[in-house]
């Protein structure tokens, strides 16, 4: 029954939209009230047409209007967007994931922080990056075993193909907001995000590697724990696997981790689009699961 | 079963893909999808990939997308095969490829003079949206190979040299005339494949129509072999307007189907190619063969216009840079193009003693 | 009128590469003042893949970007100082800001060939900040003459000064050379400029063969001190260059000295062409992917010579490692076949 799902908006008809369209309808406990943009003649929107969803090129405006439908907005717009967007959802107290880098909220990576998420209550979350997605929980788990980590790397490679003109504008927006993310989420002193668009053909599938630099690594521990973090990130990722676990070299642990996306929208290379989906859509269905409770 | 005029088609496409041995192996496992797939280009390729599978060991699959789709598989009832899926697409909406598919080509669009004079805005519309619509779908797949925009040798505007036409005689284009449409939204059709190709790293490669010649064209398109061939066929006087020295080349079917091919597997990123025939032949000698296919052979009237010699009507193709990178022959002449469309038509209408059957 | 050819020096950028990124600060010093005395126009410094590139990934860097930058800044004065930078591990905030107020002069905004429309926003910046930038196209063989000025008109377009054309994988021929260099020469209202590499040889003649299609800035290290099989000898270009009526503005004996301090002090081993090298110019590969070849063609029993040449077949990059062991396998395979047959 509807009134059991929460019940979201979709700001943003563009491919990430799109995509977490698909994945909100296979979802049990969400419901699309709206897909929202600002021109009908995008792809996505008719996509969303097809599948019989409510539609409007309205853009905020309309998710002003039926307000009282909406529980929550993902907004797939942009990280400027976003500020205006976030003005007025935000007086309208509805919750927003943002899937930009304006990170105005609380960041959010599912497998380590959704308790907190959930309990603070917070208002705006936001999903950091891709290859923060990918990387994060596993620096996480390195890290919450070993006292004193130095340093902390993350190096993305995505298929050329798969980065579109957003992603290609605001490369500094997404090495800056994982390092954030990394730092905050690791403790680590320093961090560095590096990406790399590769051009191959077939596109390759998006390739992290987590290098961290600790003085004393207890390999088994730190494998252990990466053992358990993967297990919580396939819950909402499937196509997340671990490639080289966890090996000391020098000084350093190097973990390396692919992602291969559903294929809802994009093409299964894009696991880089698919993985901060996975992981938006796993957030909210946690803030649904709560909200019944 | 095919009958005999679709056993010939077959043997026409055996003929031409025998000039490319390393085509079979180079698409063996590839998803083909023609936009705009139920015409003259669709159907050929259609026929090409039959012969492919059922005669030379290959294993490709095409799938035809058109608004026609019902039609066509009801006119073409010897292609209902698993090989060939027909699908009903508008183009001019935002539509989605078959997930496998690996190779495009998109051979969509308004060609007809006729509704370019009545409908422009449609040609406008069609042309450029199909177009569009068709390189975002292409952009979601998994594994595209390549995209082959059908374009048409008519880019290349005015005030061409009088000889046959290269791919980089670009020529100027008057675009505040109605009658330049078409060819205007050609050129604004691969500035928009070259626009997409570059931002988001679409394999793209164009292909550029001249005169196609073939089984599978409409009768009445409007094009002056087909016009001789229809008054031939009704019994009328085959009517030449003006002296009858323009030139054009023409390409038959089956090499479309071939060259096409080939240009998906082997054609590079960016690349133009001319997609035409190699001999040029006048108006006056077209209608002359067609009458001498003619039984009893009809007489050929010249509707002369005044003789203007700075203008020039000729266009036809150098297809020599097709043929040295992608490694393609012609293998028909325009004479037993000619011959070919003929028994096609006639087979159809009716007018099949109208035929002279021997050489 | 004479003849120009701006000379750009990448020795103690493209030869760390070759130390692993291990160019001492006294070096960075000597190196700087040396070429400040022979006139080199511009010197490039810094971690061989450019500002922000010291990484566990690529290799950490013994100094920090800051202090190259300021031991080179004071020993350079009327010779300009350069770096190289590639978005996706240098960012506007963290390293360009830091670059200009540590006085760099000219920043070189390096993509892959095929990927200019990721330094629009670095190209800008600079421009904005009144420095000279040029953009630069890496792996450039990988892409034909028409793409490659697309992608350069595309630099163009956002503000760079320059377009420089780099054969990392020392793939070309003169020949090669000439065509995409007049090719570019053609599409762009702004000077062209060719990077060598050595592998099969030809670091001098392609130098030649650019300037002849009309670039007028080329790069040269001293000794050819640069990654794998190293760049053009730059003392060599000097001379050539000389003898050919082109002004450098480089003081020839000079230069000979700036060279030879840098093979006394600087360069352990100097740069000659290995049969990897060969082997992966002819390919055009990625030469970074020679250790991982090796082991994996010794583990299959494959020559990793014909590993290469598939993998240059395969147009595959760096990133692509995993290709290396499918690549293999395939080989590996095949030669059974082929001895089954023979049986």
């Amino acid at each position: 029954m509807t009134s059991k799902k929460l019940r979201v908006a979709i700001l943003g008809t563009g491919n990430i939209g799109t995509d977490l369209l698909i994945k909100v309808m296979r979802s049990k406990s969400l419901h699309c009230s709206l897909f929202v943009g600002r021109n009908f003649r995008s792809d996505g929107m008719q996509k969303a047409s097809n599948l019989g969803v409510n539609i409007s090129d309205r853009g905020l405006d309309a998710i002003v209007q039926q307000a009282d439908d909406i529980d929550l907005v993902f907004d797939a717009t942009s990280a400027t967007a976003h500020l205006e967007n976030w003005s007025v959802l935000e007086r309208l107290g509805k919750k927003v994931i943002d899937m930009t880098p304006a990170k105005v909220g609380k960041l959010c990576v599912p497998a380590i922080n959704s308790d907190e998420i959930i309990s603070a209550r917070a208002a705006n979350i936001n999903m950091v990056t891709c290859g923060g997605q990918a990387s994060v929980p596993i620096a996480n788990a390195i890290a919450s075993v070993q006292n004193d980590i130095e340093y902390i790397e993350v190096a993305s490679s995505i298929a050329s193909r798969s980065a579109g003109p957003a992603t290609r504008a605001n490369l500094d927006e997404y090495i800056e907001t994982t390092e954030l993310a990394l730092l905050k989420f690791t403790g680590a002193r320093h961090a560095k995000a590096i990406l790399i668009l590769n051009p191959a053909r077939p596109p390759i599938d998006m390739q992290t590697t987590i290098y961290a630099k600790i003085a004393n690594p207890n390999l088994s521990a730190i494998r252990d724990s990466v053992n358990d973090m993967m297990k919580r990130i396939i819950a909402y990722v499937p196509g997340y696997q671990l490639i080289v676990p966890p090996t000391i070299e020098g000084d350093k642990v190097t973990t390396t981790v692919k992602v291969l996306g559903n294929g809802d929208y994009l093409p299964r290379y894009a696991g880089n689009l698919d993985i901060i989906n996975c992981a938006a859509i796993g957030i909210a269905e946690t803030i649904a699961r709560q909200g019944k409770e | 079963m095919l009958d005999a005029m679709q056993r010939q088609l077959r043997m026409d496409c055996i003929a031409s893909l025998a000039t490319m041995p390393s085509l079979g192996g180079k698409l063996a496992g590839h998803r083909i999808a023609v936009v705009g797939g139920t015409g003259f280009v669709g159907s050929w390729l259609a026929e090409a990939v039959t012969a492919l599978n059922d005669d030379l060991g290959c294993s490709v699959r095409i799938d035809l997308l058109g608004r026609s789709a019902a039609a066509w598989q009801v006119a073409h009832a010897h292609l209902k095969r698993s090989d060939v899926e027909v699908h009903a697409v508008d183009a001019r909406s935002p539509f989605e490829l078959p997930r496998e598919t690996t190779m495009v080509v998109f051979a969509a669009g308004i060609a007809d003079p006729r509704v370019q004079a009545s409908d422009p805005h449609r040609v406008f519309e069609t042309n450029i949206f199909c177009l569009d619509h068709s390189l975002a779908a292409a952009g979601r797949l998994e594994n595209i190979h390549r995209f082959v925009n059908l374009s048409s040798g008519l880019v290349l505007g005015g005030d061409l040299p009088r000889r046959a036409l290269t791919e980089t005689d670009l020529g100027s284009l008057d675009f505040t005339r109605l009658h330049n449409l078409y060819a205007e939204t050609r050129r604004a059709a691969e500035s928009l494949a070259g626009a997409y190709a570059s931002q988001h790293r679409l394999p793209l490669s164009t292909a550029r129509a001249f005169t196609f010649l073939g089984p599978y064209q409409p009768l009445d398109a409007p094009w002056a072999v087909n016009n001789f061939i229809r008054d031939a066929l009704s019994g009328h006087e085959i009517r030449i307007h003006g002296d009858g020295a323009t030139r054009r080349s023409y390409l038959y079917g089956s090499d479309v189907a071939g060259w096409l091919l080939k240009t998906l597997v082997d054609g590079s990123d960016g690349g133009a190619y001319n997609l035409g025939g190699i001999e040029p032949v006048t108006h006056g000698d077209a209608a002359t063969w067609v009458a001498a296919r003619t039984t009893p052979s009809p007489q050929l009237v010249y509707k002369s216009l005044p003789r203007d010699e700075s203008r020039n009507h000729d266009f036809y193709s150098d297809v020599s840079h097709t043929m040295k990178a992608l490694g393609v022959q012609v293998t028909f002449d325009v004479r037993t193009s000619i011959e070919r469309s003929m028994r096609w038509h006639a087979s159809r209408i009716g007018a099949a003693r109208r035929v002279r059957l021997d050489a | 009128m004479g003849k120009h050819v701006l000379i750009s020096d990448p020795t103690l950028r493209d030869g760390n590469h070759a130390v692993r990124h291990k160019i001492s600060k006294e070096n960075f010093a000597a190196y700087c003042a040396a070429a400040e005395r022979a006139g080199v126009p511009i010197v490039e410094v810094g971690h061989g893949n450019g500002l922000g590139a010291s990484s566990m990934l690529i290799g950490e860097c013994a100094l920090t970007d800051e202090t190259i930058l300021r031991v080179s800044r004071e020993n350079l004065s009327k010779s300009k100082l350069s770096i190289h930078a590639i978005p996706g591990f240098c960012t506007i905030q963290r390293h360009l800001t830091m670059a200009i107020e540590l006085g760099v002069d000219v920043f070189r905004i390096a993509s892959h060939c095929t990927e200019a429309d990721i330094t629009q926003r670095h190209i800008d910046y600079v421009r904005s900040k009144g420095k000279e930038v040029f953009g630069v196209l890496m792996m450039s063989h990988m892409a034909s003459p028409e793409v490659l000025a697309d992608e350069a008109r595309k630099m163009q377009a956002y503000g760079a000064e320059g377009l420089i054309i780099m054969d990392s994988a020392g793939a070309y021929l003169p020949a090669d050379v000439t065509k995409r260099i007049s090719t570019l020469v053609d599409a762009l209202s702004i000077p062209v400029g060719f990077h060598a590499h050595n592998n099969l040889g030809m670091g001098i003649a392609n130098s030649v063969a650019a300037v002849e299609a009309g670039a007028s800035m080329i790069d040269g290290s001293a000794r050819g001190f640069g990654a794998g099989a190293g760049n053009a000898q730059l003392e060599v270009l000097v001379a050539v260059f000389q003898q050919m009526g082109y002004e450098t503005g480089i003081d020839l004996y000079k230069m000979l000295d700036a060279a030879d301090l840098a093979e006394k002090q600087m360069i352990p081993s100097l740069p000659y062409i290995s049969s990897t090298s060969i082997v992966s110019g002819m390919s055009g590969v990625f030469s970074g992917f020679v250790k991982q070849v090796n082991s994996i063609g010794a583990e299959h029993g494959v020559d990793p010579r014909d590993i290469f040449f598939e993998l240059g077949r395969r147009n595959a990059v760096a990133g692509q490692e995993s290709l290396i062991l499918e690549v293999t396998l395939q080989l590996a395979q095949a030669q059974k076949n082929a001895s089954a047959q023979h049986a």
